[in-house]
C-alpha cells in the first residue's frame, strides 16, 4: 500500500468515526416498513431454509443444554400448539414460534397469515443450533408447520391427511444445511390451510426419520377462534409467470392482493365493493410475453365481468367467491389481457352493465406500424447488427413528474411519489428493426464524469455490450449493455443514439 | 451462515426483527453515504430511505443474503442521483470541501488537503474510492454497488487516485 492509499484510508476512517449513526430504529420505522410490506404480503413462497433458520435460531433459547442426542424411539408425548395437536418422541422439543419470537408481534396484527404455528426439533447439547452444518451433525432434522391463507381450491386445499413430498431448495450449497433433504406438504383441515416443511440432515437416523414421519402423521387440527382472516381466491399464469390472488380481512375492510415471483403485489382496498370499480393491475412477463393482470372487487350482484383490451379484443374475467367471513358483500375478479389500458364492465344476472372501471397503463396502445416517425424516441436497444447497420429497438415511454407518479401508482399499486422522479412504461412488446444512418452519432455517458458528459462511441463495441448485456470497457470508457436510450429518427433512419442516465 | 443471513431470512419469513436489521446495517450505510456526499444530515436521509426501499423490495431478491449489498447499492445510487440533480454541483462541492475539513486537527495538513481533493472528485469516482478504501470492497463488489463492471471500478479508482496525486503533495514533501 502506498502513502496515498494509507492516508486515504486514515482520512476515511477518521471521518467515518465522526459521523453520527443511528443506534436504534426510529419510531416510524415499523410504520414505514409495514406500509411497504403491505405491498408484498402473503409470502407464500418462502424457502424452507428461511423458516428453518429462524426456527433453529429460536430453538437455541428453548432447547435444554446437556442432554444427549435423542433417537426416534422411546416414549412419546402429545402437545398442542395453536390448534395443532401432535404426538412426538418425548426427548424432542416442540417449539412455540411465538415464544421463540419467530412470528413478530405488532406487525402480524395487520397481516396474520402466513404464520408459523409450531416447530419440532431434536434436543442438542449446546450445539450451534443456528447453523446445524457447523454443529457436528448434532441437529439432524427440523420441522415447521405454517398456517397459510385459506385455500379454496388448488393443491393447498387438499384435505388432511396428506403425505410429505420432496422439495428442492438447493441446500447442497448451504454451509448450514449441507446436503440436507427437504420435504414439504400442504393441506386444509378444519377450515385452515397449512404447509409443513421438513429438513433432514444426511446424519438423521432411520429411527428419527420414521419417528418424524409418524409425528407428522399424528397431527390433528382444530378450528381457529379468529375465523377466516385470509384466503387464496385463485391463481393463473400471465406472461409465463404464475400468479395468485389473495383476499384478506383487515381493519380497513377487504384487501385483495396479487402475488407473483417477480412483481410486487398490487393491492386493492375495497370495503364494500361498489359499482364504480377500482381495479388494480400489474404487468408480468418479459419482452413480447408481457401480459397485464387486472383484478378487483365487485358487489355480489355482479355475476360476470369482462374487459375491452387496448387492441380492441374482449377479455372475459374469472369471478371468485370471497368467503362471507371475509366480506359478505363482495366478490373478486381477475383477468389477463395484452399490456395497456383495459376498460372493465360488470354485468348483473339480467345482462345489464352495473359496474365499470379501467385498469392498466394510460399510455397509448401500441402502433401496428413497426416504423418510427421522425423525431426523438425513448426505449431500449435490444440488438445491434453493425454489419447490416440496424438495431432492434424496444419503444418505451420515459415519464416524469405527475405523469410518472400516476403511471407508477397504476403499475405497482403503491401510493406516493415514484422513486427517483421518473418511471418507464414499456407495455408495448413490439421490437422494431431500424436502419442506422451511415453517419450515426453514438453518444454514450462517460460514467467517470457522470452524468452530463458524453463521448462518441464505437458501434461495434456498443453492439458487443448490448449483445452480451453487460458492460464493455474501452480503456476508461464504458459501454453499458443494459441501459436506456434516446434515438433520433430523421427521414426514417436513426441518426443518433444517446444514453439516458438513470440512477 | 452469517448472523446477517439469519436475521434477513427471519425478516422475510416472519416480518420481524426489522429493528435489528436496521441497527445492524444502518450505521455502515450512513457512513458510506456521508463519506460520498460529505453531508452527514443528507446521509441520514439517504440511508434511511434506501433502507426502506430495500426492505420494501426484499421480495424481489433472489438471494436474500444479498441484503447488505442491495442496501449498499441503493445508498450509492441515491448519493450519485443526488449529485446528478444538483444544478450547482461545483459550488456545492466547494462548499462541502470546506465543511469536510476538520478544524480541530491542525497537524493533519496533508489529510485536510486529501479531504478537500476527495470531496472535489466526481461523485462516482468518490463513491468508488469510498467503497474500495473505506468499505474494503473488492472491485467486483464495488462494481455491484455502483452498477458497473469491476474493470470500470478499477478505472474509476485509478483516475481518482491520479487526480488526488495531482492535487496533494507527496508525503515525503510534507
Amino acid at each position: 500500500m502506498n502513502d496515498l492509499e494509507r492516508d486515504l484510508r486514515k482520512v476515511l476512517d477518521e471521518d467515518a468515526r465522526r459521523i453520527p449513526t443511528p443506534i436504534s430504529a426510529p419510531e416510524g420505522l415499523r410504520r414505514s416498513v409495514r406500509r411497504r410490506q403491505a405491498l408484498f404480503g402473503g409470502l407464500v413462497g418462502l424457502s424452507a431454509l428461511a423458516i428453518v433458520a429462524g426456527i433453529v435460531a429460536g430453538a437455541t433459547t428453548l432447547l435444554p443444554v446437556g442432554s444427549s442426542r435423542p433417537g426416534g424411539g422411546g416414549p412419546t408425548t402429545t402437545g398442542t400448539l395453536n390448534g395443532i395437536t401432535i404426538t412426538y418422541p418425548q426427548a424432542w422439543s416442540l417449539i412455540d414460534p411465538d415464544e421463540a419470537g419467530l412470528n413478530g408481534s405488532s406487525m402480524m396484527a395487520e397481516s396474520p397469515l402466513p404464520r408459523i404455528m409450531l416447530a419440532l426439533a431434536p434436543t442438542d447439547p449446546g450445539a450451534m443450533f443456528g447453523c446445524p452444518g457447523q454443529a457436528g451433525g448434532a441437529a439432524t432434522f427440523l420441522m415447521t408447520v405454517q398456517e397459510q391463507p385459506l385455500a379454496l381450491e388448488g393443491p393447498s386445499s387438499e384435505p388432511w391427511p396428506v403425505e410429505l413430498g420432496p422439495m428442492n431448495v438447493g441446500a447442497s450449497e448451504s454451509g448450514c444445511y449441507p446436503d440436507w433433504d427437504f420435504l414439504r406438504a400442504e393441506w386444509t383441515a378444519s377450515g385452515r390451510t397449512f404447509e409443513a416443511r421438513v429438513g433432514l440432515s444426511p446424519d438423521a437416523s432411520e429411527d428419527e426419520h420414521d419417528a418424524l414421519l409418524s409425528a407428522f402423521g399424528s397431527m390433528t387440527f382444530s378450528r381457529s377462534g379468529r375465523g377466516v382472516t385470509a384466503a387464496v381466491l385463485g391463481d393463473g399464469i400471465a406472461g409465463g409467470e404464475p400468479w395468485t390472488l389473495f383476499a384478506q380481512r383487515t381493519e380497513g375492510g377487504l384487501s385483495l392482493s396479487l402475488e407473483s415471483e417477480t412483481i410486487g403485489t398490487g393491492t386493492s382496498l375495497v370495503s364494500p365493493a361498489t359499482s364504480e370499480l377500482q381495479p388494480a393491475s400489474t404487468v408480468l412477463g418479459q419482452g413480447s410475453n408481457r401480459q397485464l393482470v387486472a383484478f378487483g372487487a365487485i358487489p355480489t350482484d355482479v355475476v360476470r365481468v369482462e374487459a375491452t383490451a387496448s387492441d380492441g379484443s374482449v377479455v372475459p374475467a374469472e369471478v371468485f367467491d370471497i368467503p362471507d367471513e371475509l366480506d359478505p358483500d363482495s366478490n373478486a375478479w381477475a383477468l389477463v389481457a395484452p399490456p395497456g389500458r383495459v376498460v372493465v364492465r360488470g354485468y348483473d344476472s339480467s345482462g345489464q352493465v352495473v359496474a365499470r372501471g379501467t385498469a392498466g397503463s394510460s399510455q397509448p396502445p401500441p402502433s401496428v406500424d413497426t416504423a418510427l416517425e421522425d423525431g426523438r424516441h425513448f426505449g431500449y436497444v435490444r440488438a445491434v447488427d453493425a454489419d447490416a447497420g440496424t438495431i432492434e429497438f424496444d419503444l418505451a415511454y420515459w415519464l416524469s413528474g405527475k405523469e410518472a407518479d400516476r403511471a407508477y401508482q397504476e403499475a405497482t399499486g403503491n401510493t406516493g411519489h415514484v422513486p427517483n422522479d421518473y418511471f418507464v412504461v414499456n407495455d408495448n412488446p413490439m421490437l422494431r428493426t431500424l436502419a442506422l444512418a451511415p453517419d450515426l452519432r453514438l453518444r454514450l455517458l462517460d460514467w467517470n464524469h457522470c452524468c452530463e458528459t458524453f463521448f462518441d462511441g464505437d458501434l461495434a463495441l456498443f453492439g458487443q455490450a448490448v449483445g452480451q448485456q453487460t458492460d464493455v470497457s474501452d480503456g476508461d470508457l464504458i459501454y453499458r449493455g443494459q441501459s436506456q436510450w434516446w434515438i433520433t429518427v430523421e427521414d426514417g433512419v436513426v441518426t443518433e443514439i444517446e444514453e439516458q442516465y438513470s440512477p | 451462515m452469517s448472523q446477517d443471513t439469519g436475521i434477513v431470512r427471519t425478516v422475510v419469513a416472519d416480518r420481524t426483527d426489522l429493528e435489528d436489521l436496521y441497527v445492524r446495517h444502518m450505521p455502515g450505510a450512513v457512513r458510506v453515504a456521508s463519506l460520498i456526499t460529505g453531508d452527514a444530515d443528507l446521509a441520514q436521509d439517504i440511508a434511511h430511505d434506501a433502507f426502506l426501499r430495500s426492505v420494501g423490495r426484499f421480495r424481489h431478491l433472489r438471494q436474500p443474503e444479498a441484503f447488505e449489498a442491495y442496501l449498499r447499492r441503493a445508498v450509492v445510487n441515491a448519493c450519485t442521483s443526488h449529485f446528478r440533480r444538483r444544478t450547482v454541483e461545483a459550488a456545492f462541492l466547494r462548499g462541502q470541501a470546506r465543511r469536510a475539513a476538520p478544524v480541530d486537527e491542525p497537524d493533519h495538513g496533508r489529510r485536510d488537503e486529501l479531504r478537500a481533493a476527495l470531496s472535489a472528485l466526481p461523485p462516482r469516482q468518490r463513491a468508488a474510492v469510498v467503497l474500495r478504501y473505506y468499505a474494503d470492497l473488492s472491485e467486483q463488489q464495488a462494481g455491484e454497488a455502483l452498477g458497473c463492471s469491476a474493470a470500470a471500478v478499477r478505472s474509476m479508482v485509478a483516475r481518482a487516485m491520479e487526480t488526488l496525486r495531482e492535487r496533494i503533495p507527496r508525503s515525503e514533501d510534507t
